[in-house]
């Protein structure tokens, strides 16, 4: 999968889990830059992160997760590594 | 302290008994394990799952073997206290490496049926302060009780937050208001009560021990 695709597919993703249908990421955005995004909404985002690409993130991954850039990467890389 | 009794640091050895301290503490003196009735798990399948997330070994949040000290009794545990300097492990509020675990190791379809019931708590969820020194989950057996091991396992953590940063300024904890008994002991180590949070939510009391939960606050 090319970078573009999946901030597309992860843009859908945010939206349903924020219930937000015009939010656009952007590579520097935190659990700051979103009012709903507090710990309880982001174990459920990365559920839906893992379930709509179907990858499971190492927990060390998840830990180093700073933004939603970093959080392109790691799909990337996982998605190349276990291709769909 | 009688020569019995040790404090020290828990090990990986000591998963089950920090299990037991965590749902223990979970339940503040009332029936209601909120962490198993919000996922729709039993207390035996919340127990793996607390375990399990114990020995994934990361540090900096109350599902951390190296955030407790132990209270032992001839070397065996009796008492525990959990507490960590907030942000300290490459700056990651606790609250995300919590949500991380649960995240890891709870069942994905638990989480999603959770997610229609977080409203009923978004008002007793404290925001935790980066640099202060937090504690959490306390538990002494109620054989080892009157010993003065709360206030031995206290000061193992204020001393070990000094180690780790010299200017810590204070520690803070958050105990649910309707347990007395804990609030009196935090007092008598010079925790007061500095803000107060209330749940009006009608389903409060069917998932979490009480509507609601103060701040205590020491200085260093």
């Amino acid at each position: 999968m090319k970078t573009q695709e999946i901030k597309d597919q992860l843009t859908n993703v945010f939206r349903k889990v924020f219930a937000d249908a015009s939010l656009e990421l952007t590579n520097d955005m935190t659990a700051n830059s979103i009012d709903q995004w507090d710990s309880l909404t982001h174990m459920v985002l990365i559920t839906a992160v893992e379930t709509e690409f179907a990858i499971k993130f190492k927990l060390k991954d998840l830990n180093k997760m700073r933004n939603v850039g970093d959080m392109i990467a790691m799909v990337l890389t996982k998605t190349e590594a276990d291709p769909q | 302290m009688n020569s019995n009794y040790t404090i020290r640091k828990a090990s990986i050895l000591d998963v089950a008994f920090l299990a037991d301290v965590i749902i223990g503490a979970e339940k503040s003196m009332s029936d209601n394990l909120g962490l198993a009735l919000f996922f729709g798990l039993d207390e035996t399948e919340l127990k793996k799952l607390i375990v399990a997330m114990l020995e994934e070994e990361v540090d900096g949040c109350e599902f951390s073997i190296s955030s407790f000290f132990l209270a032992c009794h001839d070397e065996n545990p009796v008492g525990a206290l959990g507490g960590w300097l907030e942000g300290y492990y490459d700056d990651m509020p606790s609250s995300l490496l919590k949500s991380n675990l649960i995240g890891y190791v709870f069942p994905k379809e638990n989480i999603i049926q959770a997610q229609s019931k977080f409203e009923i708590i978004k008002d007793i969820q404290f925001v935790r302060e980066k640099g202060a020194y937090q504690l959490e989950y306390s538990f002494v057996d109620s054989e080892h009780r009157g010993r003065r091991l709360t206030q031995q396992l206290m000061k193992a953590h204020l001393d070990y937050a000094q180690q780790l940063d010299p200017d810590v300024r204070k520690a803070q904890l958050q105990p649910f208001e309707n347990n007395k008994v804990i609030i009196g002991v935090h007092e008598k180590t010079g925790f007061r009560i500095v803000k107060r949070y209330v749940s009006h939510h009608k389903d409060i009391l069917d998932y979490m021990p009480y509507n609601a939960k103060v701040l205590m606050e020491r200085p260093f």
